[in-house]
């Protein structure tokens, strides 16, 4: 289980409040692939999700400060190596087309997360 | 290969900044992501194509200034018409696309009308209660069965389920219960698709620890459900987890997921608002931009094309302006344009065949000019052409007869001209008068004062068309009454010939006869009277054959027989002639070696034998006399001074002329025929009175050019 230690701007919770789903891109150092997690909400039962990279299981939280705390249990990889680095990116190219501009010019689309090391 | 690429580059990039734009718009319009990872690489095509196009637009931009600041025909023009199309196609393209940003941006606010939103927002609102109200029923039964379950004295889990599963099959779907490890212990379900519902998590596991139950809405098999979890402790101490999931009533499921589903378009359009008029705004943008770069392109395209066969034809007609005719333009198409420069190619063709025709005249007119100028050149008479305030023309004998330069008559005022020369203004003076009177022809002659005096001949006709204008030719009287009298001479020394030479020799034969007969039979008296009259009429006879043989040589045409000649050899062999026998006594200066002349050696040399003799006749046995002979220019000048009583003081030119001579001796032909021998030879003999006494001939020969 790794530390990601996600940190959002005001504009993606709000973004992710008005329905908007967020992808991250996780990235470990030598993954063949990056690992994806999205965000989203449900406005009927005001609910949100989060869809896991590994299972693609979705686990449904009443509040986003549930959904932002269970983020940090995420298991990324059932293999983690003594040390390496993860860096998380907002994948821009799954947001709608008319935010996608702005996500690859603003840095309110840029996610606040510093790459994560370990082991070293 | 330029041409093509200029071209196709700009072509190429309209094409991209059009595939950019109509692409963004279909996927703005979208909620579905379709480009992807694309959509930086579509915004850095889009900005090149943009740089590829402005680039385009400046370099031919750039290529019109340069040739307006090069003055090229059609430059002017171009640009012109390229500003005209610019102003008449920019701020239309402005104007649609202001008014099209300002319709796309009232059509965007319009879909967030409060009313409309106010609607949406209640009905989410409702979806959301009868949504909760379906989880409370749920979670209602599910603490319903876990009451049953924990008030059951064995813990019968299964046999729970299978109840509860019996009473309300048609509200549940799908029964679990999960052990204190998460295991499945019990399980009961009617609906097939939902065989395999997720178990708990760790997550669920930890809100039911916290609130004690959960209710949530999942997807299952593209269906939403209720799910509902809570836990139970059973009467021997067990804890069971259960979990209750069941489908929404078929009456509201549908509406409730399009509900769902419309509620998070509807929010994401809310909060794309912004982004969405930027996205339109930069479609749009990309429209116009291409729309305004392509015009322009085009425009300076077009005009360029436009003005092509102009600017063609101002360059071939500037060649025209210079003199260069026939200057072709390429046909290139079948337009008025076209027609026009069929036209000016036949003009232009017409034109370098009437320049070519106009040249031809203008050379056979200076060919016929420059031939009557040779002509004129050559006439012993003096032409001179006049209007009535200068000489127009003159040839080179009006000079020689009036005594001037020639440069001092041709073009000058009539009074510049009278003042070249005293024969000038007389015969100028003579012009103005005549012309006064404006009559066609006239004629007139002029007594010209001096040493000696001349007498000349003006004939004048007055040129057509203009009453000023006059030709008059000059003839020298005094030339022609001197060739009149030698003809004269030589018709006299013909008849002496064939008049007196004749009867001559009988004459001396009968004188002969007569003392041959007479001899001896006279008394020695007589007979010494018939000695002395006869030998007197032979030697008489023999005088005048001598006289008429020097007539009959001097009337005789010449038949000359010109060689190149060294005039000092011949000159030095006729001087040691007369020094070695004693008759003169000679002083020579002769330039040694002179360039050869063209002469006859025989004829020449009988010049040479009459001067001197004239020279030893004049002043006697043993006269002093000075020989010189030098090059004088293009002429070989010969000169004899002789020390003797020089000439008389009535000496003029007609002491040249035969039977002239103050000598008591001789038939007065030597001059005469020095005259002739050197008229012969294109030269020409003056006598003066030398300075210190005695007399000196000039003779002047040419030196042939070629022979030079």
């Amino acid at each position: 289980m790794l530390d990601l230690d996600l940190r959002f701007t005001e504009t993606q919770l709000q973004a992710l409040d008005h329905g908007i789903p967020l992808r991250l891109a996780v990235h470990l150092d030598g993954a063949a692939t990056d690992a994806m997690i999205e965000l989203r909400f449900s406005p009927l039962p005001r609910q949100y999700e989060l869809q896991l990279p590994n299972d693609g299981a979705v686990r449904v939280f009443a509040s986003r400060a549930r959904l932002l705390a269970a983020l940090d249990r995420v298991v990324i990889s059932d293999v983690v190596p003594e040390r390496g680095s993860a860096r998380v990116e907002l994948v821009s190219s799954a947001l709608p087309a008319p935010l996608r501009l702005p996500a690859l010019l603003g840095r309110d689309w840029q996610l606040a997360t510093p790459p994560r090391t370990w082991g070293g | 290969m330029r041409g093509r690429l200029f071209w196709g580059l700009p072509t190429l990039a309209g094409f991209v900044l059009l595939v950019a734009a109509l692409w963004l718009a279909a996927d703005a319009e979208s909620a579905q992501s379709r480009l992807g990872a694309a959509y930086g690489w579509l915004f850095g095509v889009a900005a090149v194509a943009v740089l590829v196009l402005v680039a385009s637009i400046a370099r031919e931009l750039h290529r019109l200034w340069r040739e307006r600041r090069e003055a090229r025909p059609g430059a002017r023009l171009n640009t012109r018409l390229a500003a005209l199309l610019g102003l008449i196609s920019v701020p239309a393209a402005l104007l649609v696309a202001g008014f099209a940003m300002r319709f796309l941006d009232a059509g965007i606010d319009s879909w967030f009308r409060v009313d409309l939103e106010a609607a949406h927002d209640a009905a989410t609102a409702l979806g959301a209660q009868v949504l909760e109200r379906e989880q409370r029923a749920t979670l209602a039964r599910l603490d319903d069965l876990a009451a049953r379950i924990g008030a059951d004295p064995v813990g019968d889990v299964q046999a729970a389920l299978d109840l509860t599963f019996e009473g309300d099959s048609a509200l549940v779907a799908h029964l679990a219960s999960y052990d204190a490890n998460g295991n499945l212990e019990a399980l009961a379900f009617s609906t097939t698709a939902i065989t395999q519902p997720p178990a708990p998590d760790e997550a669920l596991r930890l809100q039911i620890g916290e609130s004690g139950s959960v209710a949530q809405s999942i997807t299952l098999a593209d269906t939403l459900v209720v799910r509902a979890v809570t836990t139970v402790t059973d009467a021997l101490g067990r804890s069971h987890l259960l979990q209750w999931i069941q489908p929404l009533p078929p009456a509201l499921a549908p509406q409730l997921a399009l509900l769902e589903q419309s509620s998070i378009d509807y929010a994401q359009l809310r909060f794309q608002r912004g982004a969405l008029k930027t996205t339109f705004v930069l479609i749009l943008g990309f429209v116009t931009l291409l729309a305004l770069l392509a015009t322009l392109l085009a425009a300076l395209a077009a005009t360029r094309r436009l003005t092509q066969p102009i600017a063609r034809m101002a360059a071939a007609t500037a060649e025209i302006g210079e003199g260069r005719f026939g200057a072709q333009i390429a046909v290139d198409s079948q337009d008025e344009l076209g027609a026009l420069t069929v036209a000016f190619n036949r003009m232009s063709r017409d034109l370098a065949e009437l320049d070519a025709r106009e040249q031809a005249s203008r050379a056979e007119t200076e060919q016929a000019r420059a031939h009557l100028a040779a002509v004129l050149s050559r006439l012993s008479a003096g032409v001179v052409s006049v209007d009535g305030v200068r000489v127009l023309t003159a040839n080179a004998a009006a000079a020689d007869l009036l005594a001037c330069p020639i440069e001092a008559l041709i073009g000058q005022p009539l009074d510049l001209a009278a003042a070249a020369s005293v024969a000038a203004r007389d015969v100028i003076a003579s012009i103005r008068g005549r012309s006064a009177e404006a009559r066609a022809e006239w004629r007139e002659e002029l007594a010209l004062p001096g040493d000696p005096p001349r007498a000349l001949l003006l004939r004048a006709v007055q040129l057509a068309g203009d009453a000023s204008r006059y030709v008059v030719i000059i003839d020298d009287m005094t030339v022609i009454a001197q060739a009149q009298r030698e003809a004269a001479w030589s018709e006299v020394a013909r008849r002496l010939a064939h008049e007196i030479k004749n009867p001559l020799t009988p004459i001396q034969l009968a004188a002969e006869r007569m003392q041959h007969r007479f001899k001896g039979k006279l008394e020695p008296a007589d007979a010494q009277v018939l000695d002395r009259a006869t030998q007197t009429i032979v030697a008489q006879v023999e005088a005048l054959k001598g006289l008429v043989n020097a007539f009959g040589d001097y009337a005789k045409p010449a038949r000359i027989d010109l060689r190149p000649l060294a005039l000092d050899g011949l000159f030095n062999e006729v001087l040691d002639l007369y020094e070695s026998s004693g008759q003169c006594r000679i002083t020579r200066d002769i330039v040694e070696p002179l360039p050869p002349i063209r002469g006859d050696r025989e004829r020449l040399r009988q010049l040479l034998v009459n001067l001197l003799t004239n020279a030893v006749e004049a002043g006697g046995h043993g006269i002093a006399v000075d020989a010189t002979l030098a090059r004088r220019g293009d002429q070989v000048e010969l000169m004899l001074r002789d020390y003797g009583p020089g000439l008389p003081p009535q000496f003029d030119g007609r002491w040249f002329e035969p039977y002239m001579s103050t000598k008591p001796k001789g038939g007065g032909l030597g001059l005469a025929m020095v005259q002739k021998i050197a008229e012969e030879h294109g030269g020409h003999v003056r006598a003066e009175q030398a300075e210190g006494g005695g007399a000196r001939f000039v003779l002047t020969l040419p030196i042939t050019r070629s022979l030079a």
